[in-house]
């Protein structure tokens, strides 16, 4: 359970916040 | 384990930007994402010893943890990766896959077999580190520290001001989750 509720938070939390710092990176943000 | 593997994955992405953190997530996590439908079902089981807790069980996972089945499991994550992040991205994602057996090596008791089914009965594998929390948690909070200062480093480099708090926020809620997945761990919360 404990596993289960990490993965969902590190692929779906972090990867969406990641997935927003690239995409600032790629808009010009440098 | 659990945590240092996703401190791993979190290293990895500082090194290879173009893979997506949700894959090298759920990479470095695919062996056991493999095992929960094995387990449920009665293939693959635990049992535990010295009574239970963290690093308290011996794993039967003889297909999805067993060498051939990791390698196996990589290779396949590997080359649909591949379709997706290049041939760089399907070697990052075979890598950070089979990292999760290297990594269990160390942990576990002998309980790992070479060939799925634990084929031929050849010798288990596992160093053990688990009989010593002391020397797992170091290991963790090695691999945890490591991976949250390079994620932290990576994201915040060559990110315009207004986008500074973004950065910010992403490196910070991953390290609390890294922190809070090794205690939940450790303190065997369920």
């Amino acid at each position: 359970m404990n596993f289960l509720l990490f993965l969902i938070l590190f692929t779906a939390g972090c990867g969406f916040l990641d997935a927003k710092v690239d995409s600032a990176k790629r808009k010009g943000g440098r | 384990m659990f945590a240092g593997h996703f401190a791993l994955a979190a290293a990895v992405k500082a090194k290879a930007p173009k893979v997506p953190l949700w894959a090298l997530m759920l990479s470095t996590q695919l062996l056991d994402v493999v095992f929960v439908p094995l387990y449920l079902s009665g293939v693959e089981t635990m049992e535990s010893v010295e009574g239970g807790g963290y690093g308290g069980n011996l794993i039967h996972a003889d297909y999805s943890h067993s060498l051939a089945g990791a390698l196996a499991i990589a290779l396949i994550a590997g080359l649909l990766a591949r379709r997706f992040w290049g041939m760089r991205g399907g070697i990052v994602i075979a890598s950070v896959v089979f990292s999760h057996w290297l990594l269990d090596l160390m942990v576990h008791r002998a309980d790992l077999p070479i060939l799925p089914g634990n084929l031929g009965h050849l010798p288990l594998l596992g160093l053990g580190w688990w009989k010593v929390p002391a020397v797992s948690i170091g290991l963790e909070s090695v691999l945890i520290t490591a991976g949250f200062v390079l994620y932290f480093r990576s994201v915040i480099s060559g990110t315009a001001r207004k986008s500074k708090v973004l950065a910010v926020t992403a490196g910070g809620v991953l390290g609390i989750l890294l922190l809070l997945a090794l205690v939940t761990d450790v303190l065997g919360v369920a």
